[in-house]
């Protein structure tokens, strides 16, 4: 049983579970820092889900289109986190609010 | 597959839940970012046991590094303005224990309901996703396609061929998407163009003398990265950002990295790789063949030349993210941006 278990397959249960717990994360976290973070850790189960499938028929080297994809895709997300954590920065700025939640 | 693998992989993926948890999860959001790193450097370890060294490069020094920088000076602003916003005060915790729940230590009452619901709906969407994931059929896959065209593709390393050759519109449009993402944060920040602010408190001559040594050598393994591309790991992406890490490091250490240089010089290694693969694809309709198209023949000299421009300008814009967010919330910083924006900047 536990013989028959291939690398790929670990890894992709792994991010299975990592994108629930990130999508959980990021429904309950309040602070939009923590919501960044949950954002990207989402991003990052998606991508271990496309390397550890793209593993499935290696030959030679790993499939390198999934590769390259979640190369430009790192690279977007971070992206997209910076440009989210610029705008956090400006609503803390302008109205000292960090979460969606209304002022009490 | 050997036991001692599967107990190796087995714990990697342990620690990596684990760290996502703890990183959702933590009281702080110090805690939490720490925690985010850490997740990052674990990824990058899976990503070597399956066989992707490149992934590998570019979650640690991007994903984990330079996003880690940026979260790290955020919470700098996050923890000093409660400090000194007199209204923030009162609904945020000192720094360093700034709490998920702002509100109150506790959590409200009223949001028992949607956390049980949210809670049992990714509980029900992890079974479905792990038993579609574990049913999923073999096959499949474009390694075949990718090794036959090997060859004509001007490179030695297949993921180099993929990112420069056979999909040369994701890696252009990406470069897009970086300036893209710069000029919105420059947008969230209320101002047009960077300027660079001393410092507050000088660093050491020991810090100050690591620094100078260290960035010829960091240049040095760049230009080495960006070479080793063409038959091994490495390439544009990763050679860019150790260019933009070792902006960072210098500006940490107070020296003047883009003040020192013409604002011409800078919108023109911004635009660098984005306008290189425009002018380069523009060429190549031009002559009758498809929108980055290669030659066959020169195809290993003209993607060297695309990714030169192409890290360079990943390497200022890295730069950029972080000078610009980190000038903008500093005390001392607004009068002389103002002064210098008067200067030579045009708004």
């Amino acid at each position: 049983m536990i013989a028959g278990i291939e690398t790929h397959q670990i890894y992709a249960v792994t991010a299975g579970l990592l994108f629930c717990m990130s999508l959980g994360g990021l429904f309950l976290c309040g602070h939009f820092f923590k919501k960044i973070i949950a954002t990207k850790i989402l991003g990052t189960a998606v991508f271990l889900l496309f390397i550890s499938l793209g593993k499935r028929n290696a030959m030679e080297f790993a499939d390198p289109v999934p590769q390259a994809m979640v190369i430009t895709g790192i690279v977007v997300a971070v992206s997209a986190g910076a440009f989210a954590l610029a705008l956090a920065r400006r609503i803390w700025r302008e109205t000292g609010q960090s979460t969606f939640e209304d002022k009490p | 597959m050997r036991p001692v693998e599967i107990g190796l992989d087995g714990l990697l993926c342990l620690l990596l839940l684990v760290l996502a948890w703890k990183a959702l999860r933590a009281p702080h959001l110090y805690q939490s970012a720490i925690y985010f790193i850490a997740l990052g450097l674990v990824m990058a370890l899976a990503w070597v046991r399956l066989a992707a060294p490149d992934v590998a490069l570019a979650e640690a020094a991007i994903g984990t590094g330079l996003l880690g920088v940026l979260l790290i000076d955020s919470l700098r602003v996050f923890a000093r303005d409660s400090k000194t916003d007199p209204d923030a005060e009162s609904e945020e915790p000192p720094p360093g224990e700034i709490n998920v729940y702002p509100a109150g230590s506790a959590r409200p009452s009223g949001r028992t309901l949607p956390m049980i619901l949210v809670t049992a709906s990714c509980g029900l969407l992890a079974i479905l996703l792990v038993e579609a994931i574990i049913e999923l059929p073999d096959g499949g896959g474009l390694t075949a396609a990718a090794q036959e065209n090997l060859e004509r593709s001007g490179v030695d390393h297949p993921v180099t061929a993929v990112l420069l050759n056979y999909r040369g519109y994701d890696t252009w449009l990406e470069v897009g998407v970086l300036l893209l993402a710069m000029l919105g944060i420059f947008c969230a920040g209320g101002r047009v163009g960077f300027a660079e602010t001393r410092q507050s408190n000088p660093p050491g001559h020991l810090l100050s003398w690591l620094i100078r040594a260290l960035a010829p050598l960091m240049i040095l393994a760049a230009a080495y990265l960006l070479w080793l591309g063409k038959l091994a790991p490495g390439g544009a992406f990763q050679s860019g950002v150790i260019l933009g890490s070792a902006g960072i490091l210098l500006r940490l250490a107070g020296f003047q990295v883009i003040s020192r240089l013409p604002p011409l010089a800078v919108k023109l290694g911004l635009l660098l790789g984005f306008g290189v693969f425009l002018i380069f694809g523009g060429a190549a309709l031009l002559t009758g063949r498809a929108f980055l198209e290669y030659p066959e023949a020169r195809a290993g000299e003209l993607i060297l030349l695309v990714e030169t421009a192409a890290a360079v300008s990943i390497g200022f814009t890295i730069f950029a993210f972080f000078a610009y967010l980190n000038s903008r919330d500093q005390p001392e910083a607004q009068e002389n941006h103002a002064r210098e924006e008067g200067g030579n900047q045009k708004p």
